[in-house]
């Protein structure tokens, strides 16, 4: 079993019930594959860095799970003929302690600016 | 090391992500990953940002990651 998370994007027409049953149905489909789902992040509805099928929005949700890896290649089918869903990504999960900085960015840009002449 | 030319003096690149202390380079780290791409959503090279070659190896992948899901842009619209 490996950790995976899969970030989605979703059509931002959509309202919030229906985003709702989206996620809800993504979690089943996960626990359904044989995994188990550890948390879901919603970031909300965000601005594309370029347009996906004429939208300029898109609504993001990530997903860390613990599955097999037959449950990824399941999950991104399903992905695929769901029209609802613009994009999709999963990757292997680097566990976020090794993710975080030490130092702050806006310390750094503090000390960058000092330093430039 | 910093050399002196004709009118104008360079300053010692040094890796930022080394001095931010930062572990692994995530995809999702839109803001941090900005600054590592032109203003036409290049990856800056290694030479020009002075990033060493582990964070710069994490950098390419995480930039590319983000491009999928739209964080990024693969280029940017003015160019289009």
């Amino acid at each position: 079993m490996t950790k995976y998370e899969t970030t989605f994007i979703l059509d931002p027409g959509l309202d919030e019930a229906k985003v709702n049953e989206e996620v809800d149905r993504v979690v089943q489909w996960i626990k359904g594959l044989g995994g188990e789902v550890l948390e879901v992040q919603r970031w909300g509805k965000k601005r594309l860095a370029y347009e996906i099928d004429r939208r300029r929005d898109g609504i993001y949700t990530l997903v860390l799970y613990e599955g097999p890896g037959d449950s990824v290649k399941e999950l991104e089918r399903r992905f695929r003929l769901n029209e609802s869903v613009l994009r999709s990504l999963t990757v292997i999960h680097v566990p976020p302690e090794l993710t975080q900085p030490q130092v702050d960015a806006d310390a750094v840009a503090a000390a960058e600016d000092a330093g430039d002449e | 090391m910093a050399r002196e030319r004709e009118g104008k003096s360079f300053k010692k690149k040094y890796c930022k992500l080394c001095f931010e202390k930062v572990g692994f380079v995530d995809y999702k780290d839109d803001k941090r990953l900005g600054r590592f791409v032109t203003d036409r959503g290049k990856i800056v090279p290694r030479r020009v940002s002075g990033t060493c070659a582990r964070h710069q190896k994490q950098l390419t992948t995480a930039i590319k990651r983000a491009r999928v899901l739209a964080l990024l842009p693969f280029t940017s619209d003015f160019y289009r």
